[in-house]
């Protein structure tokens, strides 16, 4: 029987504000198995970016175990979660986040600049996955010269080029209009029927329909899930 | 209200406060500082110039064509004492040059005879024995006693000459026989003099004025009269008002006792001359402060305008509940000026500290080693402080308006939807209509004026006189031309940065491959880094090198200048007319007296010149030319290696002493009467129809010590020098109707001598000037000591270099942290999603010092690229016009001390303002 890549147990979260601590997650457990298409859902304040952040390695819980395949995050040193973040995550944020100096190549390249990949193979893999998002004509482009569709087909390219077995985005099409948005969940989509592992938080219900499971969050807990 | 806000943006923008208040603190304290040590200084050197010429006002002494050359003591002090009240004391002296018997040896020494009961001029410090003179008693001073091996209780004589009245309007009687006395005195103490007579003087004896005037028979008469004024007449902040006062005395006296008496001045003099010297100082300083407050200015800005775009709602808020454009304008203002007035504040106590506890004690305790008793303390005046205030309020206002007026142009949209802010919105369309002026062509038009305003003003300045508004004007052109320099060199920049990185790069690959992406790439803030440091760093790299080159340049230029490494001149050298033959020596000078003196060993001696005029054979060229004859072989004494000839050789100068009517004249002059070796060159001698045509034996390229021989037909067409026999030069100096001077007679006014091994140049020298200097007008120059002496300046040269670069890096410094902080603040998106990706803080850490040190360090390498080529220019043009052979040289001190402060600066800049952001969590960061 497959091993779930990612475990999530009785995971509590709090922030303080000004002295008061604010729960923004009271005991989430979710197993996630390899391949999943899941979609974390609920309204603001529900603690669903918090989860995924936590998913992610970006933050930690204040309670809890978090294991990626196999590592159990709680544990790992600061450098250990940039090492894990770099060889099996890829990030893609609701305002794309690319580096604005940077070409589209460049910034899909980056992540392999750090993962210590040859000069001649990043290139050849920064523009084959740039082909990959339609992107083939605009590799030396800066950001400021990319639309906002085409700006978060480049952030997926660059999630992309460690070739991560999971993939955490956060309102990837919040910031696009309807259409851009579908393209953009159709790649995703296509991403997770070769295999990969997708998370994502959305608002927005037509969106969350790609998803194989949705994981409704309210109040810091599941309050239900659908599908799977 | 507003005081209220302004509180609140300190506290929320604590480290950007905290910069701009440091940095204001800093350029103003170094500015005080400096002000306040240069005020110190030149304070105090009253006290020093009174140590080194004589710690008294006015000197009063007979003219030399009264028939009676001494003074009436009593009758005259009364005269004086009456003439200002401001003498406070006069003090008879006999203070004369004679020559000291001591047992078989002869030498010049001073005779001071004073009152030792009245005269408290100066200080004796006994070396040994009482200092109790009279009754044939003496003090001698040590460097005699040294010298001569005299212990107390000997007995030495003194020759006094008595002065020879000269008749008026005719030059004295050279050599005519005077009256001599010759006097024996005990010696009872061994002691050393400060302010006595002058420091420089360390020879002779001081005396009882009675016994003087007992033994040369003149009882109550005495040769001068020191008069001592009030000390607060010095007191002036000025000491050109201070000369000025004592000079008013002075007249008072001479108004008085009429036309028989001179008066000398010397510290009025020297202080004098000493405030102009400080002008320019001062001038220098305020230039490196105005450039220092500019980069203050930069930063400022940078902070300011960021702090104004991150308000930008809050404004806007206020601006919907209500708030005028005046009042946005003076949040901004106010939070500034709240700024400037602490650190303006704090800079003026820190640098009045720093010149209290560091800088003075630093330059007393160096005068002291050299054997100077200095007292510098501080002066806390107006002019100390005025300027660094001025100066920073103005550039701090400079550097608000914009943001200031951007403040006011908030738009209340901002509060309500940022995004669509900036498109053109209803209220700008009316701007848009408007036809105001435009401050650019403006702006231009005083530019382009610029040119003609540096020409113009020069002569303005020239014609209103006054030093300062010279120096002043000077130095603002020179700042000019660093900028302008600065601005060209800007071009350097970039290719210098991908330099830095590409070697960066070996060493760790991965880091500078973000690195150099963010460089080449951050237009606005890099070229404003890069210009804070590259302006920074022009005029400190120019300086350095100009004193490296002229460090590198010193033995050569020495040894081209002397000729020799002795070369003695007399008055006549310069004087013109009959009066100049006053001062002309005799041939047999050289082996008579000058070979005398210990430590001379061979000697050349040359003619006066003789302005004649050179021409080929028929008169076709001609040119005017210097002639002069030497009475020996040249090669003897000059220095062999900055010689060259370009036909003849060497062997030349042997020549025309062999030769009649040989001679050896410049290239120049042989290009341009296109006459070659062996050819004839026809000479006009004195008189009419007096024309020797003489062989050319020597055509030479240069010759030390004649600075007229050179390469240059253009120079030659209007001077050069032709050297010849001192026969040839006798025959050819004397009118054809008169007969040949005899051989004996005068016509020397140089000797040209090389020393023996053994000898110590500066006692040379001192012999040389006591034992002739007065009497035939000598004076000598030693390469040796000129080196030394050039030498030591070159150490304190650099000492102040560095200190001027510390004034200019440490505001860039400040200014390279601010743009980093607030940059690496504003490019936090970018961080986080780094750090998100899998980037470790110490490599993002890493990759923005790296950024940091490329950008600063291409910027300061471009900035000493351009103050060094400046250098190189300036002195390879000032050579070539010399016709003088140079060594290029690069600065060590300067340069390494300027890549050192900006490296070091970014990367504590960087690491600083990296820290508070990289150490943070991915998610945090994202969020900030």
């Amino acid at each position: 029987m497959t091993e779930p890549i990612i475990v999530v147990e009785d995971v509590h979260k709090s922030y303080l504000m000004g002295k008061e601590a604010v729960p923004a997650l009271r005991g989430v457990s979710l197993a996630i198995m390899p391949g999943e298409f899941i979609c974390l859902m609920g309204p603001s304040g529900s603690g669903k970016t918090t989860l995924l952040n936590i998913v992610g390695g970006l933050d930690e819980p204040s309670r809890g175990h978090v294991i990626i395949d196999g590592q159990n995050l709680v544990s790992m040193s600061e450098n250990k979660l940039a090492r894990l973040r770099l060889t099996k995550m890829g990030f893609i944020f609701q305002n794309y986040n690319l580096l604005a100096n940077f070409t589209a190549l460049e910034n899909v390249e980056a992540p392999m600049v750090l993962a210590k990949n040859g000069r001649r193979q990043r290139k050849q893999r920064a523009a084959e996955l740039l082909q990959r998002v339609d992107l083939g004509d605009r590799t030396h482009h800066y950001p400021s010269e990319l639309s906002g569709g085409q700006q978060q087909r480049v952030a997926i390219a660059r999630a992309l080029a460690n070739d991560p077995s999971i993939l955490i985005a956060d309102e990837m099409t919040g910031d696009l209009d309807s259409q851009t948005g579908f393209a953009i969940m159709e790649l995703v989509a296509s991403l997770n029927r070769e295999g990969m592992t997708i998370v994502f938080v959305t608002h927005d219900p037509r969106m969350a329909e790609f998803a194989g499971r949705v994981v409704e969050l309210r109040d810091g807990k599941i309050l239900a899930e659908t599908g799977g | 209200m507003i005081l209220k806000y302004v509180w609140k943006n300190f506290s929320r923008r604590k480290i950007r406060t905290v910069l701009m208040v440091l940095s204001l603190l800093v350029s103003t304290a170094l500015i005080v500082a400096m002000s306040a040590t240069v005020e110190s200084v030149k304070q105090s050197n009253i006290d020093l110039v009174a140590s080194a010429v004589g710690r008294f006002d006015i000197s009063v002494r007979k003219t030399d064509t009264s028939p009676d050359p001494f003074i009436n003591v009593a009758e005259t002090t009364a005269v004086i004492q009456s003439a200002d009240a401001r003498v406070t004391a006069v003090y008879p002296r006999f203070q004369s040059q004679v020559e000291l018997e001591i047992g078989a040896d002869v030498s010049q020494g001073w005779l001071v005879g004073l009152d030792p009961a009245r005269d408290d001029i100066g200080y004796i410090d006994v070396v040994t024995g009482t200092y109790t003179l009279g009754d044939g008693q003496v003090a001698l001073l040590e460097d005699t006693a040294n010298t001569y091996d005299i212990g107390l209780g000997d007995t030495l004589y003194v020759a006094y000459s008595f002065p020879q009245p000269r008749e008026a309007g005719k030059a004295g009687a050279t050599g005519a026989s005077a009256r001599r006395v010759r006097i024996p005195f005990t010696v009872a103490a061994i002691v050393r003099q400060e302010g006595v007579i002058g420091n420089g003087i360390r020879e002779g004896l001081i005396a009882d004025i009675g016994d003087v005037q007992r033994w040369l028979e003149l009882p109550g008469r005495a040769e001068t009269l020191l008069t001592i004024v009030d000390p607060s007449l010095y007191e002036s902040q000025n000491a050109e008002i201070g000369a000025l006062n004592v000079r008013g005395v002075a007249q008072a006296i001479q108004a008085k006792l009429g036309d028989e008496y001179t008066y000398s001045l010397d510290k009025a003099v020297a202080l004098d001359d000493l405030a102009q010297a400080f002008l320019l100082v001062q001038a220098l300083i305020n230039m490196y402060g105005l450039m220092a407050l500019g980069v203050v200015g930069l930063l400022v800005h940078t902070l300011v305008m960021t702090n104004v775009q991150e308000q930008r709602r809050d404004m806007a808020i206020l601006r919907i509940l209500g708030g005028q454009r005046n009042f946005l304008f003076t949040l901004v203002i106010a939070e500034v000026a709240v700024i400037g007035l602490v650190g303006i504040g704090l800079g003026i106590i820190g640098g009045n500290l720093v010149t209290q506890y560091i800088v003075l004690p630093l330059i007393n305790q160096q005068m002291l080693s050299q054997g100077l008793n200095p007292d510098f303390h501080l002066q806390v005046t107006a002019a100390t402080i005025l300027p660094a205030v001025l100066s920073a309020a103005f550039v701090l206002f400079v550097s608000t308006l914009k943001p200031a007026q951007d403040a006011a142009k908030t738009k209340v949209v901002y509060a309500i939807n940022p995004s669509v802010a900036d498109n053109i919105q209803l209220e700008d369309l009316a701007h848009l209509r408007e036809r105001g002026p435009n401050l650019k062509i403006f702006g231009l038009g005083w530019l382009l004026m610029l040119g003609f305003g540096l020409i113009a003003g020069g002569q303005v300045m020239s014609t209103f006189g006054s030093p300062a508004l010279e120096a002043a004007f000077i130095f603002s052109a020179l700042m000019l031309m660093v900028l302008g320099v600065g601005m060209i060199f800007f071009i350097f920049t970039i290719p210098l940065e991908k330099l830095s990185l590409f070697l960066m790069g070996l060493l760790m690959p991965r880091l500078t491959y973000f690195a150099r992406r963010n460089v080449g790439r951050g237009q606005l803030r890099n070229t404003l880094i890069s210009m804070l440091v590259l302006f920074s760093g022009v005029l400190p790299t120019f300086l350095a090198t100009q004193s490296a080159l002229s460090y590198a340049n010193l033995e050569t230029d020495v040894r081209l200048r002397l000729g020799a490494p002795l070369d003695v001149e007399s008055q006549g050298q310069y004087a013109s007319g009959e009066e100049a033959k006053d001062f002309w020596l005799r041939p047999d000078f050289l082996t008579e007296q000058l070979a005398t003196v210990p430590g001379v060993a061979q000697m050349v001696g040359v003619s006066h010149p003789f302005a004649s005029r050179a021409a080929d054979s028929v008169d076709m060229r001609s040119a005017p030319v210097t002639v002069m004859g030497v009475t020996g072989d040249l090669n003897d004494v000059l220095y062999q290696d900055t010689m060259e000839f370009v036909a003849g050789g060497p062997a030349a100068l042997a020549a025309i002493l062999a030769e009649p009517d040989a001679v050896i004249i410049s290239e120049g002059l042989a290009e341009h009467l296109a006459v070659p070796l062996g050819g004839i060159v026809r000479l006009q001698g004195e008189g009419l129809d007096h024309t020797v045509e003489a062989r050319v034996v020597g055509i030479a390229r240069r010759m030390p010590g004649f600075g007229g021989i050179g390469r240059a037909r253009t120079t030659a067409q209007y001077g050069s020098d032709v050297l010849l026999s001192l026969d040839s030069f006798r025959s050819l100096t004397t009118d054809l109707q008169m007969p040949l001077p005899p051989a004996r007679d005068p016509i020397l006014t140089r000797v040209l001598a090389t020393l023996t091994p053994d000898a110590d140049a500066e006692a040379v020298q001192s012999e040389i000037g006591q034992r002739y200097g007065r009497q035939y007008g000598l004076w000598s120059r030693m390469a040796e000591v000129q080196l030394e002496s050039a030498r030591r300046g070159q150490a304190q040269e650099r000492i102040f270099l560095l200190a001027l670069t510390g004034i200019s890096f440490t505001t860039a410094v400040f200014g390279v942290f601010a743009v980093i902080y607030v940059t690496i603040y504003a490019r936090r998106l970018e961080i986080g999603m780094m750090k998100a990706f899998g980037m470790r803080t110490w490599e993002l850490s890493g990759m923005l010092v790296i950024e940091a040190i490329a950008m600063t360090l291409g910027a300061a390498l471009a900035g000493i690229v351009a103050g060094t080529t400046m250098a190189y220019i300036f002195t390879v043009g000032e050579k070539a016009l010399q016709q003088q052979p140079y060594k290029l040289a690069v600065d060590t001190t300067v340069m390494p001390f300027i890549v050192i402060m900006v490296v070091l600066a970014s990367m504590v800049g960087a690491a600083f303002s990296a820290r508070r952001i990289v150490k943070r969590k991915a998610i945090e960061i994202l969020r900030m």
